[in-house]
């Protein structure tokens, strides 16, 4: 790890309110930080807070407590009463599955869109829009309007999306869930592909094994905490597992036994923990 | 803090985005153009077709005893020999004069008939002639069900001995016993059975009448021994225009405002709601934006577009009046001239609807929850929309500052061309935008928060449920103000509420009345801050700051107590000699409440007690402490001032009551409690209504000199300095104010859809 981590993260908390009124604590204590150029798994089961940890590195929620840095540069620093999700957001390119693109723009116009969010204007914003066109194979499709585009078209757009005003860092969550054979693989493509320009990535999923080979470091979190970290040289010797998702139901089940058996890939997820 | 790039970028996309959506073409630009003249066109025909039917329909009456059917009858279709003579008598006498006339009294005849025929065509109405309908006449044995049915739309009943009773009623006179009773029976709820009356009763009229001529022509007598004299039809003055403007003055705003809702509500819960249903608003809030940003650029957006509708409904109604509805009479015109005011009026309403629309959509999660919170936006404007009807309901006084109603109150007026409004516009305007702009920064507020940007459902019942508040010392500078934006309205309703009896009735206060509008409004400034303070689960001590003040604070107090009258009075006195001539002000109902109440004691209590209890805890109570902190001193005192010379109308007083509001402020704040404040307000205004008379000095030529004498000026001056020199350096001996807590609204986030599981 280089001295100075592109994303650090420390004592990082969430807690929510239940609409019963109870408290749930999403993330605790969590800490980690993310190499210049890494690209960074956070593995773990639906509600181990990846969501919650992943939104608030992209901003868009505020931790309850605990320090986000990213670049050197504190964001989020609630001892010291410092909060500036702007500069994390200029900082991040954030990607979900769950998102959708606005219907009645066409591709090129939502890239355009996303560049003038970003600062860019005038013959540049053009360029930024025409290179991503390029990068990304949109050409055929950009003057479409996207309610009319197929998945896979979508999907690229997406990325595309993702990647106006080149932001050095990407938070990816769970960019693969839902999506076809063919999609998943554009998406891990573009990924290793991102990640051998020298991007900061960090990578949110339940498809354990697929990103096995992508990912330089792997953070195992559960209910809220990390469990393990490290390359995957390093959880195969501490498990003794040689699969991800072998790796991973080996260390939940060594700090938490009812985990294992309750612990179910969502339907159509191909891999994952089940059995 | 906006960047104004990123606020052109957010409205182009979403102009872009809202004009290729073929509802929003619908809604905010097909629908106002097409619809004033179809709902007219279609109005007209419908009338017509209904009156024509009408004044076609078959009526049928049942006439009681059977004896008298025949006689009935034959004055339904004429044939009473009574009738048949006259009419003969009148064709007689018309060509007899036909045959008198020159050619060009002929000439004229024809013309006047013509211009009668127009002026009929032009009102539907005069084309009905219910007195020459058929009538068929029964006879029902059973004639109360008959009409019960409907098989009979009116009974007639008539004495069995009618013509014998009426006989002798005509030959003495009048005299001796009464002439016989005819009654009329119908059902009120039935248009044709109303119809079959009006003509049974024009029928028996006419009758009359021929009855009435027989016996004065048997007398040598004319017609005109009953008509002595003729009062023409009252002239009216007034200009077409006018007339028309008094026609339109009520239904106009209403129209328009409902249709600016209607142009505002689709692009604004699109603009949010929609957004969030399409699950695009994460993305474009993980973008290096401000949420305050993307939700002015929308506000134009919404607001753009509301506009456009505004504007062109206002076109469309016109000129849809203009080409249709009245080309023919010269007695109604549609008032032209209030058009631009009236547009320029409804600009600010239409920012205010698309900021209201938009934060309240910015709650929901999807477009059905969206219409949902949108309700009580369209609803709550049309009940105090019905305020507007109300004859005598004016644009002055607090009705000026009365969302919505002040824009329809003067709408009204200057459909009526009356004149020297532009005081009223000015308010309107002005304080129509200040709500608007209120209402996009509540929107920007709401708007990007985490609760309702990632929950399942929308975020209003996070925000509402005192459950997942977080304990705070003192509300939040944010709460605090809103408090007074929304007692500012309701303080004017309410006085409307209590005051409307009154002038209705054009009465003199009833002491019950005058204390309930003296007593009720003052009362709200403690009610609604307590209450809030409860929901938001703030500490009542130190939100209304009730601590025992130090004794040295209480010394001020007095000082200030027995001063700050005078010099109040005194800049009164300097402002109406150099600057502000003591205006004609007309008695206003609060004058007119203590004059009705009588008794120095409860004047006092009204005029001082109440006051320092009930504007002390709002102003240098909740208000005041939501506002301070540390850095917030002068923030706290200056701007809790303007708020409190705010609600002291009228303006002629804001300058002294502002001044009050400062030392009020500043002794509030440096001996962190209340009661200082209390007593120095209870004094001031008990002194001020006892002996502010006995402060002028009279000048050599029985005007009222700028300067009080020196004998009351000098000791007060001294006694005022006193007060807040004793007053330094206190608030640094005392416990810091309590800072609130930072973030507003609910403690914590509620678990997104996932994590909530």
């Amino acid at each position: 790890m280089t001295p100075q981590p592109m994303i650090e993260v420390r004592d990082l908390r969430k807690v929510f309110a239940t609409h019963e009124g109870r408290e749930i604590t999403a993330v605790d204590g969590l800490g980690f930080a993310v190499a210049r150029g890494e690209i960074y798994g956070l593995l773990g089961p639906n509600g181990a807070g990846k969501t919650t940890t992943l939104r608030m590195l992209a901003g868009l929620m505020r931790p309850t407590s605990g320090r986000i840095a990213v670049d050197g540069t504190a964001a989020i620093d609630t001892a010291a009463h410092l909060e500036d999700p702007l500069l994390l957001k200029q900082r991040i390119g954030f990607l979900t599955a769950s998102t959708g693109l606005y219907a009645r723009l066409t591709a090129r116009e939502q890239l355009v869109y996303f560049g003038r969010l970003r600062g860019l204007d005038g013959a540049a914003l053009q360029a930024e829009a025409d290179r991503l066109i390029k990068l990304l194979g949109i050409g055929e499709f950009a003057g479409q309007r996207c309610e009319g585009l197929s998945t896979g078209q979508k999907q690229r757009v997406q990325i595309a999306r993702t990647l106006v005003g080149d932001p050095p860092v990407l938070i990816l969550d769970e960019p693969t869930t839902g999506l076809d054979v063919l999609s998943n693989q554009l998406i891990l493509s573009f990924i290793a592909e991102a990640g051998r320009q020298g991007r900061t990535i960090i990578l949110s999923t339940h498809h354990l094994d697929e990103v096995e080979n992508i990912c330089g470091r792997f953070g195992l979190m559960h209910k809220g905490r990390l469990l393990a970290e490290g390359t995957i040289a390093d959880l195969r010797e501490a498990s003794g597992r040689q699969r991800l998702s072998d790796i991973f139901r080996e260390l939940v089940g060594r700090v938490d036994a009812q985990a294992i058996p309750l612990y179910q890939a969502p339907a159509g997820s191909g891999n994952g923990g089940a059995p | 803090m906006i960047r104004m790039p990123v606020v052109r970028a957010v409205f182009g996309k979403e102009l872009l985005d809202l004009l290729r959506d073929r509802r929003t073409i619908f809604v905010s630009i097909f629908l106002p153009v097409i619809l004033y003249p179809v709902v007219l066109l279609l109005f007209n025909e419908a009338f017509l077709f209904s009156m024509a039917k009408r004044g076609e329909a078959k009526l049928t009456v049942a006439v009681q005893p059977e004896s008298q059917v025949a006689f009935v009858r034959s004055l339904a279709d004429g044939t009473h020999p009574l009738l048949a003579e006259q009419k003969k008598l009148e064709e007689e006498a018309a060509k007899i004069e036909e045959a008198s006339l020159t050619e060009e009294q002929k000439r004229t005849r024809e013309k006047e008939k013509d211009e009668e025929k127009a002026q009929q065509a032009s009102n539907p109405l005069a084309l009905l002639r219910f007195d020459e309908a058929p009538l068929e006449i029964v006879y029902e044995p059973d004639p109360k069900a008959a009409l019960e049915d409907r098989r009979i739309h009116a009974l007639l009943i008539l004495p069995p001995d009618f013509q014998a009773q009426m006989d002798a009623s005509v030959s003495r006179l009048g005299l001796g016993e009464p002439p016989p009773q005819v009654k009329i029976e119908f059902d009120a709820a039935e248009q044709e059975s109303r119809d079959a009356a009006m003509r049974v009763n024009a029928l028996l009229s006419r009758y009359k009448g021929r009855l009435v001529d027989r016996v004065l022509a048997q007398r040598g007598l004319g017609r005109r021994v009953l008509d002595p004299f003729r009062v023409s039809e009252p002239q009216n003055i007034a200009t077409a225009e006018k007339v028309g403007g008094s026609r339109f003055g009520s239904l106009v705003p209403l129209t328009f405002i409902i249709m600016i809702i209607s142009g505002a509500i689709y692009p604004a819960i699109d603009l949010t709601a929609g957004e969030k249903e399409r699950s695009t608003l994460e993305t474009l809030m993980a973008m290096p934006v401000r949420p305050i940003e993307i939700i002015t650029g929308k506000f134009l957006t919404v607001a753009a577009l509301a506009t456009t509708n505004a504007l062109l409904n206002v076109l469309s109604f016109t000129c849809t009046f203009a080409v249709l509805g009245m080309g023919k009479t010269t007695a109604l015109a549609f008032p032209w001239s209030a058009v631009p005011a009236t547009i320029a009026l409804l600009l600010p309403l239409t920012l205010l609807f698309a900021g209201l629309l938009l934060a309240v959509s910015s709650f929901a999660a999807n477009f059905k929850e969206a219409q949902v919170y949108c309700l009580p936006v369209y609803l709550i404007p049309m009940l105090a929309l019905l305020f507007v009807a109300l004859p005598g309901l004016k644009p002055e006084g607090p009705l000026l500052v009365a969302p919505v109603v002040n824009t329809a109150l003067l709408i009204k007026e200057l459909f009526l061309a009356h004149e020297g409004l532009e005081k009223a516009f000015v308010f309107v305007f002005l304080s129509t935008i200040l709500y608007a702009i209120v209402a996009v920064a509540f929107a920007s507020r709401v708007f990007a928060r985490e609760e309702v940007l990632f929950g399942a459902q929308g975020g209003m019942r996070l925000f509402l449920n005192r459950r997942y508040f977080k304990p705070t010392p003192t509300p939040r500078p944010g709460d605090g103000l809103l408090i007074v934006a929304l007692l500012f309205p309701i303080n004017f309703y309410l006085q409307a509420v209590l005051l409307l009896p009154m002038l209705n009735r054009g009465e003199e206060a009833s002491p019950v009345n005058a204390a309930l509008l003296l007593f009720l409004p003052q009362v709200l400034l403690v009610l609604l801050p307590l209450g809030v303070t409860w929901y938001l689960r703030a500490r009542a001590r130190d939100t209304f700051q009730w601590r025992v003040p130090p004794l040295r604070g209480m010394l001020s107090a007095a000082l200030l107590s027995a001063s700050s009258w005078v010099l109040m009075n005194q800049i009164v006195y300097l402002q109406i000699h150099y600057f502000w001539p003591l205006p004609e002000l007309p008695k206003g109902p609060l004058e007119m409440a203590f004059e009705s109440l009588g008794s120095m004691g409860w004047i006092l209590f009204f005029i001082a007690v109440m006051p320092a209890l009930c504007e002390e805890h709002l102003f240098r109570g909740l208000l005041f402490t939501s506002l301070g902190s540390e850095r917030g001193k002068a923030r706290a005192i200056v701007l809790s001032a303007a708020l409190f010379a705010a609600f002291h109308f009228p303006l002629f007083r804001q300058p002294a009551v502002f001044a009050m509001g400062l030392m009020l402020g500043y002794l509030a704040w440096q001996t962190r409690s209340i009661w200082p404040g209390v007593l120095v307000h209870f004094f001031s205004n008990a002194l001020s209504v006892s002996f502010s008379e006995d402060l002028v000095t009279m000048g050599p030529r029985g005007e009222p000199e700028p300067w009080i004498a020196p004998a009351y000026l000098l000791p007060a001056l001294a006694a005022f300095a006193a007060g807040l020199w004793l007053l330094r350096g206190m608030d640094r001996d005392l416990a810091p104010a309590p800072v609130p807590a930072p973030s507003s609204g609910p403690a914590q986030a509620f678990a997104p859809e996932s994590t909530a599981k």
